[in-house]
């Protein structure tokens, strides 16, 4: 319909055209002005990483994700693919406005409680004459530890449980099938174990989201760290590994499924950042799955 | 105008509750090993069972309800009967770490315990 009209009041309007020339400048003026890229990324994460999608005003979003078992841990047929050594991630995001979205998650690894915040700078735009080429969101995450203390008879200070990451979400959706995403990470951890253990660790996120069919994504994200990465897993020799993920977005009615293979436990930025343990190539890696759905509390554009 | 007021408002309020919170709560950059110098250097000391490997035991594994005699099995509350089942110790709580539920114990116990077990499992 909008569509239409626009269409019949060009017709006039180049009809008028020939004897009037500032309704020329306006048809030109019409063509310039610039509208949002929306749906860069299907969810509010590409995989487990964020991406720079928010959940809509008055809206809240329920998410399930899993990871399952090391895939080298037994015989696949054994644990079915490592689900019986499942973790879980419940969480719940709302968007106050269309541009501010804050969450709440807990995670059975580490029974960690997390609290986030994500904030849309600037958003991409296309069709005008001055456009912005690429989108820009804030992510900020603070990871509380709940498990009881290692050893309770020593000072054991609350602080020492709290985590941060922050993130810049740097995306563009290049063409409607390809998206890609920069996303330089700070993680700090208030409690480290060795003295020669970082208590910051930067990575420099990266992401991409390919079309397959209209409902299915192809997805990777890697998260290379740019510091601590000589850091070691307790009691072993081995350096933490960089996080890496490659999965299936699929789109179902009012659920986003998504299916990926990782090498992290982890489904929140301080794990997975700082604490992936799994190698890609000895099949250090997990199965696992997020499940979203959609609640609108929006009572004025109900039907 | 009076809307856009309210919800700059409300932006503000949270932001500062936020950042406040983040502030408060506070950023600090300590270690394990320079907080607790006594217990973190330790780790890989090697325990008999009479000088912290009991109290390792007693405060994971023979807790009330658990293994305790009355309790699961295996009864873990006497050296001779942890003695017996050091294999099954070191499958659960040293490789598997999902004894004590859900998540196992911390990994300087769980080193103190692999390292016991595997010199020989000794008494005194």
């Amino acid at each position: 319909m909008k569509k239409n009209i626009l269409f019949i009041a060009m017709l006039l309007m180049v009809n008028y055209a020939w004897a009037q020339d500032d309704l020329l400048d306006m048809l030109k003026a019409e063509n310039t002005v610039s509208s949002p890229v929306l749906a860069t990324f299907k969810g509010t994460r590409i995989i487990t990483g964020q991406s720079n999608e928010n959940i809509a005003k008055k809206h809240l979003n329920f998410l399930i994700l899993h990871r399952f078992g090391e895939l080298k841990d037994d015989a696949w047929y054994y644990s079915l693919l490592g689900i019986d050594a499942a973790t879980v991630r419940l969480a719940l995001d709302y968007g106050i406005t269309n541009k501010l979205m804050v969450g709440v998650g807990r995670s059975s690894v580490a029974k960690i409680y997390d609290f986030s915040v994500k904030y849309k700078l600037f958003q991409q735009t296309s069709g005008g004459k001055k456009n912005f080429p690429i989108a820009i969101s804030y992510y900020g995450n603070m990871g509380l530890n709940t498990t009881t203390f290692a050893d309770p008879t020593r000072d054991n200070y609350f602080t020492s449980r709290l985590n941060f990451c922050n993130q810049l979400i740097i995306s563009k959706k290049v063409t409607p099938g390809i998206s890609l995403q920069i996303t330089p990470t700070f993680v700090h951890r208030n409690l480290v174990a060795k003295t020669s253990d970082p208590n910051d660790v930067i990575a420099l996120g990266l992401g991409g989201s390919f079309k397959i069919t209209r409902s299915t994504r192809f997805n990777i994200e890697y998260y290379p760290r740019l510091t601590g990465r000589d850091e070691l897993i307790p009691n072993t020799n081995n350096n933490f590994e960089d996080y890496l993920a490659v999965g299936v977005d699929i789109e179902t009615g009012g659920h986003v499924f998504q299916l990926m293979f990782s090498n992290s436990t982890y489904m929140f930025e301080q794990g997975f950042v700082a604490q992936t343990t799994g190698k890609w190539s000895d099949f250090g890696i997990r199965l696992g799955f997020n499940l979203s759905r959609t609640f609108s509390f929006d009572n004025e554009h109900k039907k | 105008m009076k809307i856009s007021n309210q919800a700059i408002s409300m932006k503000i309020i949270l932001s500062t509750l936020l950042f406040g919170f983040i502030v408060l709560t506070g950023c600090y950059y300590d270690k394990e090993e320079q907080l607790y110098p006594n217990s973190g250097t330790n780790c890989n000391a090697l325990l008999t069972y009479n000088t912290g490997i009991k109290t390792i035991i007693d405060g994971n594994c023979a807790t009330s309800g658990c293994h305790v005699s009355g309790g699961t099995s295996p009864d873990l509350t006497t050296y001779s009967l942890v003695k017996a089942n050091t294999l099954r110790i070191t499958a659960r709580a040293v490789t598997i770490k999902d004894m004590p539920k859900p998540s196992g114990m911390s990994s300087c116990n769980i080193t103190k315990l692999d390292n016991w077990i595997k010199a020989g499992a000794l008494e005194n």
